[in-house]
């Protein structure tokens, strides 16, 4: 399947430069060893409860892969805004710096009826999670227009394939040990051409994180999202209510039935897009946060 | 700052209730000795389990939590097994961080195209076998959910209630296997206040003007 990569203008690549989701640093040979994979310089040993439990851990890895598709884990997390994909995209901080202590899980939607809810553009299920990789991946100028991975964030973006997936994505976020959850949708109203556009930022009541965050996100995309803005709880929902990350938060980003908000988003005949606006995740989450580094 | 990490480090173990295996084998090990080394540095906090900060350390971490939930889902199925149904373990993890866990174990997936099933379709397969009054009674089994609730929470993420899919089966093989995380869950609003407090008092602002 041909591959039309999101056209950033402001990325390290320089005018015009394509990228892809494969372009996460260079990969490993064949056969390399990949111990301490975090960074290649590592070289300290690390203490570890006991001898025998990474011997164990390494069967029940080893067991784990004999039931699991290998070619799902080894494949190139390739989605664009073309494609949907089944692999979990790691973005760790960028080379060079320390990791914050903060691991974010950018969650996508996972609607198996996504295409079906009247876009005027891309699916729901492309929107979120190609805004979920720019947030984490790409960003702008630093320091205030810097994605998470130059904040010094490790973040996974889930997967956004049509599986209903929602209920695998809270249980992945909480086995990771997420510290952040932030799911990032787009909205329907009737049809493409309705009227309705808002920013929707939504908390888990009584949760102080929730509700700080949410504020953040809506303070820091309000500005460059059309039309107006809302925000209400989201406890009816599962990755709201039952993620175990302490900073939580679910975002709808626009209408995809509106068309004025989906040329926002995609359309860059003008230069810049709604894309290049997703560095606002990571300002809004530094804000919330308190920039930690 | 690193005084204030070193001090919360130093209490962690001995706020931490020793419930879960790994707590105890957190426990057995002792500390070890911090090696300065590589590019990064080490952080106060690596020596202890769930708050690794160095890349090592972090990976040590995930390691551990892929290696919980991994026994959760054979409590799983042993759980599921007993109640009459088949049900095959389905680790949910995000998929790169595992590839890389694997990895530095020196499990490495075979590159070429793999047809096996995975467990979810696998699962996904077993249930589209039964009867709707049988899978109803399977998910009650599972999580202790209708499957008419189930099936809404797939689709819209909509949910009657919190910890929504966490009774039956999945809640017998939480309580035997608790994650590394909640102890650093319990700390984190703390922490988190901490954090701010310093970062955003008069004194942090005039050091950082400087």
């Amino acid at each position: 399947m041909e591959l039309h990569c999101h056209t950033l203008r402001r990325s390290p690549g320089g005018a015009g430069a394509r990228i892809s989701e494969t372009s996460n640093g260079p990969r490993r040979k064949p056969g390399a060893d990949c111990g301490g994979d975090f960074s290649p310089a590592v070289r300290t040993p690390v203490p570890w409860p006991r001898s025998s439990l990474r011997r164990r851990i390494h069967f029940a890895i080893a067991g784990i892969l004999a039931f699991t598709a290998a070619s799902s884990i080894v494949s190139p997390a390739d989605a664009t805004h073309t494609q949907v994909t089944t692999v979990d995209l790691y973005v760790p901080q960028r080379p060079g710096i320390n990791w914050n202590g903060y691991k974010v899980y950018l969650s996508s939607p996972r609607h198996r009826d996504s295409r079906s809810w009247g876009e005027c553009g891309w699916e729901e299920n492309i929107n979120g999670r190609h805004f979920n990789v720019y947030a984490a991946r790409e960003g702008a100028s630093p320091p205030n227009n810097a994605a998470l991975k130059d904040r010094g964030y490790i973040t996974t973006v889930g997967a956004n394939w049509r599986d209903n997936g929602a209920m695998y994505a809270k249980s992945a976020s909480n086995n990771w040990g997420a510290n952040v959850h932030i799911v990032t949708h787009t909205n329907a109203s009737v049809g493409c051409g309705s009227s309705a556009q808002y920013l929707l930022t939504m908390y888990r009541t009584g949760n102080a994180n929730s509700i700080n965050l949410s504020n953040q996100l809506r303070s820091a995309l309000d500005p460059v999202i059309p039309g107006s803005q809302n925000s209400w709880n989201c406890d009816g929902l599962i990755e709201c209510n039952s993620v175990n990350a302490p900073n939580r938060a679910y975002v709808e980003l626009f209408f995809h039935t509106n068309l004025n908000a989906v040329n926002w988003f995609q359309d860059n005949s003008d230069g810049i897009d709604g894309i290049d606006d997703s560095w606002r995740y990571g300002y809004a989450l530094d804000r919330h946060l308190g920039s930690p580094r | 700052m690193a005084l204030l990490l070193a001090i919360l480090g130093s209490g962690l173990v001995l706020i931490g209730g020793m419930s879960s295996e790994s707590d105890q084998a957190i426990a057995s090990v002792g500390l070890q000795p911090i090696v300065p080394g590589d590019e990064y540095g080490n952080h106060p906090l690596d020596a202890y389990p769930r708050f690794g900060r160095s890349p090592a350390a972090a990976l040590r971490d995930d390691t551990i939590a892929y290696w919980e939930a991994f026994k959760r889902e054979q409590r799983v199925v042993q759980c599921m097994t007993g109640k009459g149904y088949t049900y095959t373990g389905d680790v949910a993890f995000p998929s790169e961080a595992m590839a890389r866990i694997a990895r530095s174990l020196g499990v490495i997936a075979s590159q070429s195209v793999d047809t096996r099933p995975s467990p979810s379709s696998v699962n996904a397969l077993y249930r589209a076998g039964l009867p709707a009054v049988a899978l109803n009674q399977y998910y009650l089994a599972l999580m202790g959910e209708t499957s008419a609730d189930v099936k809404r929470a797939e689709g819209s993420g909509e949910v009657p209630h919190d910890a929504f899919g966490e009774g039956g089966c999945i809640k017998e093989a939480s309580a035997s296997v608790p994650t590394i995380w909640d102890l650093r869950r319990e700390l984190s609003d703390h922490f988190d206040d901490m954090r701010r407090q310093v970062q955003f008092s008069s004194e942090f602002a005039v050091a950082r003007s400087q």
